[in-house]
């Protein structure tokens, strides 16, 4: 199956590339639980800190706000694939025309699945891992944080997790 | 039966096709010669549709699409192989896209150049590189075998044993269609010679006529190119500022 989606590379090139995009997923995915982790921490511990002294109960941010941009990691990802696709398309015009053997054979899909099926693959693999992470957030943010620092629940702003 | 009906190409101002019309045959063994810039690649590139082009081209009556592809076979100098994958990992990519792939004449002909079957082709030398691209194209069981300038670069031995493999091999039901400067080498053995200049065919003869008349292959493009013989002569004395008279 991997002979039929992938670029007309060796497979030590095929699957040095795949490592490496793991990898990145894995070190952004760590950044972004690293970050959401401090935050949180910081302010459960801010809010601790104030009522002690000051007596007053603040409640900690809400969890959009907390989560804003959380997820700078995937735009980032997302553009690393889209060059890893242009660098697929690439790879027939790189020491041969080997594209002109690509667009002789039947499948007219076959040129575009080989340069975007890995790609492609790893970013919903990213999206999913990142959705699981946001499931593990919210639920962080509800068990972790005292009930009287919690604000209301309004719910995820989506689109704000990104940017 | 390939037609090629009024075909036309320009790059900018500059016309690289100009209302080519020509039939190929099965069968036949056919030379394309003309001088650099003459229209040669782009007339090949245009029967595969690798370029965008004006007029038509008919395989077997059918416009060439992705079904009836894979009845033509391609070998060009600047190479459609995979470089960074082996001569068995083409072997796979091929049988599996072309139906009529041939097994046993690929085999013969990687050991008769004796090329390795595991080694990236990017780090065979020139000579096995241009070699392995002429083999892929003749083992694909294509009924027309369209072949550009295929060794340039490559030593005369290289090109000897090519031409006395495919004279060996080729069937009567397969058409070579090939691109090149080597006049005097392919005139043995081709059947019929097109000439193209500035974009238009302006020769197009059986070896057959050439040979009743007497006149080589060299000659017949020579009066259609409207060689001027002294032209070598011209320009020496224009270099040198010698002039004929002096001497």
């Amino acid at each position: 199956m991997m002979k039929k989606i992938t670029p007309m590379l060796s497979r030590k090139m095929i699957w040095e590339e795949i490592g490496l995009m793991l990898l990145m997923m894995f070190i952004l995915v760590t950044i972004s639980n690293s970050n959401f982790s401090t935050m949180l921490s910081a302010e459960i511990i801010d809010a601790t800190l104030e009522r002690r002294y000051s007596g007053v109960i603040n409640k900690i941010p809400d969890i959009n706000v907390l989560l804003k941009g959380i997820f700078w990691t995937v735009p980032v990802f997302l553009t690393v694939c889209i060059g890893l696709v242009y660098a697929h398309y690439r790879s027939f015009y790189q020491d041969s025309m080997s594209i002109y053997t690509i667009r002789r054979t039947g499948r007219p899909w076959e040129l575009h699945v080989r340069c975007f099926a890995i790609p492609v693959l790893l970013f919903v693999l990213m999206f999913i891992i990142s959705m699981l992470e946001l499931a593990g957030f919210v639920a962080s943010y509800l068990n972790q944080t005292p009930p009287t620092y919690l604000p209301e629940y309004h719910g995820i702003d989506f689109w704000r997790l990104f940017i | 039966m390939i037609e090629i009906k009024n075909v036309s190409k320009s790059y900018g101002n500059v016309k690289a096709l100009d209302d080519v019309s020509v039939t190929i045959n099965r069968g036949e063994i056919i030379g394309l010669f003309g001088e650099n810039g003459a229209g040669k690649t782009t007339f090949i590139k245009s029967v595969f549709g690798f370029i965008p082009f004006k007029g038509e081209i008919l395989l077997d009556g059918e416009k060439i699409n992705r079904k009836n592809i894979g009845k033509l076979s391609f070998a060009t100098s600047e190479h459609s192989f995979f470089p960074e994958i082996n001569a068995a990992e083409h072997r796979e990519f091929y049988k599996e896209h072309f139906d009529t792939f041939m097994d046993r004449r690929f085999d013969g002909l990687m050991e008769f150049f004796n090329l390795p079957m595991d080694k990236p082709i990017k780090k065979l030398s020139n000579g096995q590189q241009n070699q392995f691209e002429v083999i892929l194209a003749l083992s694909q069981g294509a009924d027309y075998i369209f072949m550009d300038e295929p060794f340039s670069g490559s030593d005369m031995l290289n090109r000897e044993d090519f031409y006395k493999v495919l004279m060996g091999i080729i069937g009567e039901n397969e058409t070579i269609f090939l691109s090149t400067h080597l006049i005097e080498e392919v005139a043995g053995f081709i059947s019929r010679a097109i000439l193209i200049r500035k974009g238009r065919i302006i020769g197009d003869v059986h070896i057959e006529e050439l040979e009743e008349r007497g006149v080589s292959l060299t000659d017949y493009i020579k009066e259609n190119y409207h060689y001027e013989e002294d032209r070598v002569s011209k320009a020496l004395n224009r270099i040198t500022g010698r002039n004929d008279a002096d001497e």
